[in-house]
């Protein structure tokens, strides 16, 4: 039985004690959940989400080299870094890490969320400028739509913990303001690289994060 | 075609009427309706409304049952309880003069919605992209889609439109995003209709296959024999998700796998040291993964490694025996030990040589390293004692003890009950073993061979075992000898043996088998047993088979033990074909037919037929010759009358003067006349004593032929005087007759004519022609005188003479007669070619001269001028010359001498 099934059942066994179902209710929240539904705690959830950073962590660092070796020098060249360059529509990376470390839960939560959710509609623009500059190439699309959709499923994955933590989620579909550094071909691969390398700080953060609230939540 | 037509036209130009619904597809066992409007100017220009409309279903006209006219420009149609069915339903009118025309047609399609499509289930093999498939429900028989449908909360995942010909199944496009739940189903729509299964949510990483670890070695551990470690590489996720795993593990011969139990793999790890292993043996891995709670597939598994344990030192002794060879010297014996190498599971590693020590009673070692698996050794007749130990790099095997004893040594207690019998295959061996301790028993076994010598494989067994089968590459159809030896603490036992056969078959060749004997009715039959080579099992009897050509075949079982078997009731003088065959448990096998064919007669028939009847013939014989014998005078008469002998005639005594024709008278009275008796006298008178003193000197026969002696020197005498002449002239009738009788005288007168027989006329004719008779009768002593030196030619008439006529005169002198006989020839001649002469004229003027009588003639004739009895001769000479004188004499002389003979019965 689909755990979420368990879940208005639960409701109905609070708040109608004579709902003759109750014993099979509470027989069904006895049982292990069976089926691989959504995560039916917090803890799964949490520990879900910290394994989608994790695995998010593992692959930025190669989304990165694929993504400059593809665009040509100098993104194609030994030990190419450009820290100055930042994106105005991005996710501040600037917050320091005391700062950071001293928000409270939800916060972090709230800030990553959104943080995720802007990085997926900003890999959708780099996909789209990929696919112009580099047409029949898939490898860098295909990994950057992989990273899109992983950044979008952390952000869900987030907004659902908040929902578990009772707190607020920010609307989901925010749209993206419109995005400077967009009229040269340089421009767009830089903003490319500076989309994939502020993902990169993020995920990192995320998967920082998560594992300290897995660690709050699994006790 | 038509109809197109129609269709086309009415469709380029305006159509004569509408169907409503336009095309329809209709769900099976429902009803369906459909309305034919015609146009008003089609109405007006063809004259027709609603009631000429009629409708068509491909071919077959539509039953008018099933019409409705709605009003003047409407038909409607129904059919209830649509079948399966896929048709064109036409509009069609009548126009005046029965023509028929379509004006309008619609396609009709039954079918089915879809079923809610169940058993949802998805699958992502690591690296690629996730595949869901479902069951379909039942069939629609209309083109119907299936749509996976998948979403996040926050996302909408591009449909994943199943191929027609896979329509249970679905791979997205999208890159799968394990630990984000994720809600799948599976849309299906037709004509029909449009259904959803039931919704399924989950994370990806739930349904995961992961790709099977990869194996990076197989390591073994100098320490620990038994032990083999394994690593391996496997899947990223190994970072965060907890993996079990599954190591399978057999030796690199085995078929069967080994598992490691569940639970000692069941947490994320790299790598899992096996324990419990054989020492030196390589062992093969294989290894698989999944998620540690059971959620998701186990992966492939992964491609199969191997390892060798470490060796270790043999496990056990050598199997250790040995075999004593002829030896020439004296007092040494050359003795070969001969061992088995270790299978690998005991020799724990590689063998690098084998120790051997021989001890003496009470004297050194002496030790011996070889890497061969025998020894051969010359030993004094002592005994020994033998130690051997296999030696690997780890160490020594224990060591397999073995005595040798002395050469006087009697082995004693063998094993009982030895049996060998084929079972699965394989010769197994059985015995009961000796009241005695055994150490072990030694099993020799070697094929039986005319054709090649024994040689013997072995095994060694421990000396619990009463049981086993030999370990060797035994073939079937071949004889074995197994030799079974329990071996004691001071020696080896008594052997056993035994033959058996890994599988039996048909002999190859049937016996040959030959006859033996063969009588009149029955036959022995001989064979040799088969050779071992060509028996290929156990001979457990023979069967002869016999027919004749023509009868049915007999079949006569033999126990295997004869060589030989007797077929009796057979028919004689018959051609039997005979085969045998030989059978084991398997079969049997024909030799060669014989045939053989029984003789007409028994052995010693024809001998107890022949041998009476020759008896019984001789006998007869016999009988037959005594009663001639007895019978024989009388037989003699009637066959071989006895014919009077002319030269006996006494005319040569009678007395020259005596008229000749006083016989006429008596000669007629007995034409025939025997006077031999008279010549008798004349023969033996051969001294010049005057006659009467010779017939007075013949006592005996003056007694016995007193008449006759004197009718002979009376009438005789005067007979023969008248000489041939008269006789030839007398008995003119039968010359033939003559002749005989003047032959015949000399061998068969003298003796008979004394008393029967009838003197024929003959000796006229033969006197008659001897001249020179003439000069002996007138010088009678001349003749006589050279009578005395006569040949010896005359002996034997002479003594047949005197033997018939007168014995007495056996003592008279020979050698007178020797004397005479050089004579006589000259005289002899003279006689012979007269006498040819006259036969040659016999010959002619007789024309019954019979052979005997030409025998007579011509041999005795000349024989019995041999003898030259100086009285016959001479009176034949005698008479000759007198009847040459007389030849002109009348025949009347003839009567009288046959008078003469008258006393002869005739």
């Amino acid at each position: 039985m689909p755990p979420s099934l368990a879940v208005p059942c639960l409701r109905g066994f609070c708040t109608s004690p004579h709902n003759p179902q109750a014993p099979f209710c509470l027989l069904t929240l006895l049982l292990p959940p069976l089926s691989l539904g959504a995560p039916t705690s917090t803890a799964e959830s949490i520990n879900q989400a910290y394994n989608l950073a994790l695995d998010m962590q593992m692959q930025t660092s190669a989304l990165l080299q694929t993504y400059l070796e593809h665009q040509g020098t100098p993104f194609s060249d030994p030990d190419f870094s450009s820290p100055g360059l930042s994106l105005r529509t991005l996710p501040s990376t600037d917050m320091p890490f005391e700062i950071w470390h001293g928000l409270e839960d939800g916060e972090c939560l709230s800030l990553t969320q959104e943080a995720f959710w802007s990085f997926s509609q900003h890999f959708q623009l780099v996909k789209d400028d990929q696919s112009d500059l580099n047409p029949g190439n898939s490898i860098v699309v295909d990994q950057l739509e992989e990273a899109r959709l992983k950044a979008k499923g952390l952000a869900g994955n987030l907004a659902g913990i908040m929902t578990a933590l009772d707190l607020t989620t920010p609307p989901a579909n925010t749209p993206l303001d419109s995005v400077p550094l967009g009229d040269s071909v340089f421009e767009r691969k830089c903003r490319g690289y500076v989309i994939i390398r502020d993902y990169s700080f993020w995920t990192d953060r995320a998967v920082t994060f998560l594992g300290e609230l897995k660690a709050k939540y699994s006790e | 075609f038509i109809f197109l037509y129609n269709l086309v036209l009415c469709e380029l130009i305006v159509p004569c009427a509408h169907i409503h619904p336009e095309s329809s597809v209709v769900q099976i066992g429902s009803n369906f309706t459909a309305v034919c409007v015609l146009k008003e100017k089609c109405m007006d220009d063809y004259h027709v409304n609603a009631d000429d409309i009629f409708w068509k279903t491909s071919r077959a006209t539509v039953s008018r049952d099933q019409y409705t006219v709605i009003n003047r420009t409407s038909s409607s149609v129904t059919f209830l309880n649509i079948p399966l069915i896929n048709v064109l339903l036409t509009c069609n009118i009548r126009m005046f003069g029965q023509i028929n025309r379509s004006v309008y047609g619609i396609r009709i399609i039954s079918g089915l919605p879809p079923e809610k499509p169940e058993n949802l289930t998805c699958i992502v093999n690591e690296g690629k992209k996730m595949m869901c498939q479902w069951d379909l429900g039942r069939e629609t028989h209309l083109e119907t889609n299936y749509t996976l449908k998948s979403e996040w909360a926050t996302e909408k995942f591009e449909d994943c439109k199943a191929k027609r010909d896979t329509p249970t199944s679905c791979t997205v496009d999208y890159p799968p995003v394990y630990f984000v739940n994720i809600e799948v189903w599976v849309e299906a729509e037709n004509a029909l209709g449009k259904v959803a299964s039931d919704h399924i949510n989950f994370d990806p990483i739930d349904k995961v296959k992961l790709n099977p670890p990869h194996i990076l070695s197989v390591n073994n551990s100098k320490e620990l024999s038994s032990i083999l470690k394994l690593t391996w590489t496997d899947s990223r996720f190994k970072s965060f998700i907890t993996l079990k795993y599954d190591i399978q593990y057999r030796t690199k011969d085995a078929s069967t796998w080994n598992q490691v139990p569940p639970e000692d793999t069941s947490s994320t790890r790299s790598s899992f040291t096996v324990q419990d292993l054989k020492p030196f043996t390589e062992y093969v891995f294989r290894i698989r993964c999944m998620k540690e709670d059971g959620k998701g597939f186990w992966s492939d598994w992964s491609e199969e490694a191997s390892g060798i344990t470490y060796e270790d030192r043999p496990s056990k002794a050598p199997s250790f025996w040995y075999k004593i060879e002829p030896s020439h010297a004296h007092g040494t014996r050359s003795v070969q030990l001969k061992w088995k190498t270790l299978p690998p599971f005991e020799a724990n590693g590689k063998i690098l040589d084998y120790e051997v020590t021989l001890t003496r009673w009470k004297s050194r070692l002496q030790n011996y390293t070889v890497q061969d698996t025998k020894l051969t050794v010359n030993l004094t007749n002592d005994r020994y004692v033998a130690t051997l130990t296999a030696r690997n790099t780890v160490g020594k095997s224990d060591a397999s003890v073995l005595t040798i004893p002395a050469w006087d040594f009697q082995a004693t207690h063998p094993v009982t009950d030895l049996k060998a019998f084929p079972k699965d295959n394989v010769l197994w061996v059985e015995w009961t073993a000796p009241n005695e301790p055994v150490n072990r028993y030694i099993l020799e076994w070697c094929v039986l061979s005319d054709k090649s010598p024994c040689i013997p494989d072995w095994q060694q067994e421990d000396g619990t075992v009463h049981r086993t089968y030999l370990r060797g590459n035994l073939v079937e159809s071949k004889c074995y000898l197994i030799t079974v030896t329990p071996v004691y603490a001071d020696g080896p036992g008594s052997p056993e043996h035994i033959k058996a056969y890994l599988k039996q078959a048909a002999p190859s060749k049937g016996p040959t088998v030959r006859t033996k004997k063969v009588g009149k009715n029955e036959a022995v039959l001989e064979w040799d047993q088969l050779p071992v080579d060509v028996q290929n099992g156990f001979i457990r009897n023979y069967t002869i088979f016999y027919r004749t050509v023509i009868g049915n075949e007999t079949a006569v079982n033999v126990d295997s033990s004869h060589t030989e078997y007797t077929l009796s009731s057979l028919t004689s003088d018959t051609l039997y074909m005979v085969r045998m065959a030989a059978y084991t448990d398997e079969g049997g096998k024909d030799g060669p037919e014989f045939t053989f064919t029984t003789p007409k007669f028994a052995q010693g028939e024809i001998e107890a037929i022949v041998v009476p009847v020759c008896l019984a013939f001789l006998l007869t014989t016999l009988l037959g010759v005594l009663f001639c014998f007895n019978k024989r005078d009388l037989i003699k008469k009637h066959i071989w009358p006895n014919v009077p002998d002319p030269s006996k005639s006494h005319i040569a005594q009678w007395s020259p003067h005596t008229p000749p024709r006083h016989f006429n008278s008596k000669d007629q009275m007995y034409p025939d006349g025997n006077f031999t008796d008279v010549s008798v006298v004349e023969i033996e008178a051969n001294d010049k004593k005057p006659f009467p003193e010779d017939l007075k000197s013949l006592d005996l026969f003056k007694k016995e032929k007193v008449n006759t002696e004197g009718h002979s020197s009376g009438i005789g005498g005067s007979s023969c005087m008248s000489s041939s002449r008269p006789s030839i002239s007398s008995s003119d009738e039968n010359e033939s007759a003559q002749n005989t009788s003047s032959t015949v005288q000399y061998s068969t007168v003298v003796h008979s004519g004394y008393r029967h027989q009838v003197p024929s006329v003959q000796v006229f004719s033969r006197s008659e022609s001897t001249q020179p008779l003439l000069d002996s009768e007138e010088r009678p002593e001349d003749l006589q005188l050279a009578d005395n030196v006569d040949g010896s030619d005359s002996i034997l008439p002479r003594q047949r003479y005197f033997k018939q006529n007168c014995s007495q005169h056996e003592t008279s002198p020979d050698i007178s007669h020797f004397e005479r006989s050089q004579q006589v020839p000259s005289v002899n001649e003279e006689d012979f070619v007269r006498l040819k002469q006259q036969q040659i004229s016999d010959h002619i003027s007789q024309p019954y001269g019979s052979g005997k009588m030409k025998m007579f003639q011509e041999v005795p004739a000349v024989d019995a001028f041999g003898p030259g009895i100086e009285g016959q001769v001479e009176r034949f000479e005698t008479v000759g010359m007198e009847a040459a004188v007389d030849e002109g004499m009348p025949k009347s002389y003839l009567p009288q001498t046959v008078r003469r003979g008258g006393y002869m019965p005739q």
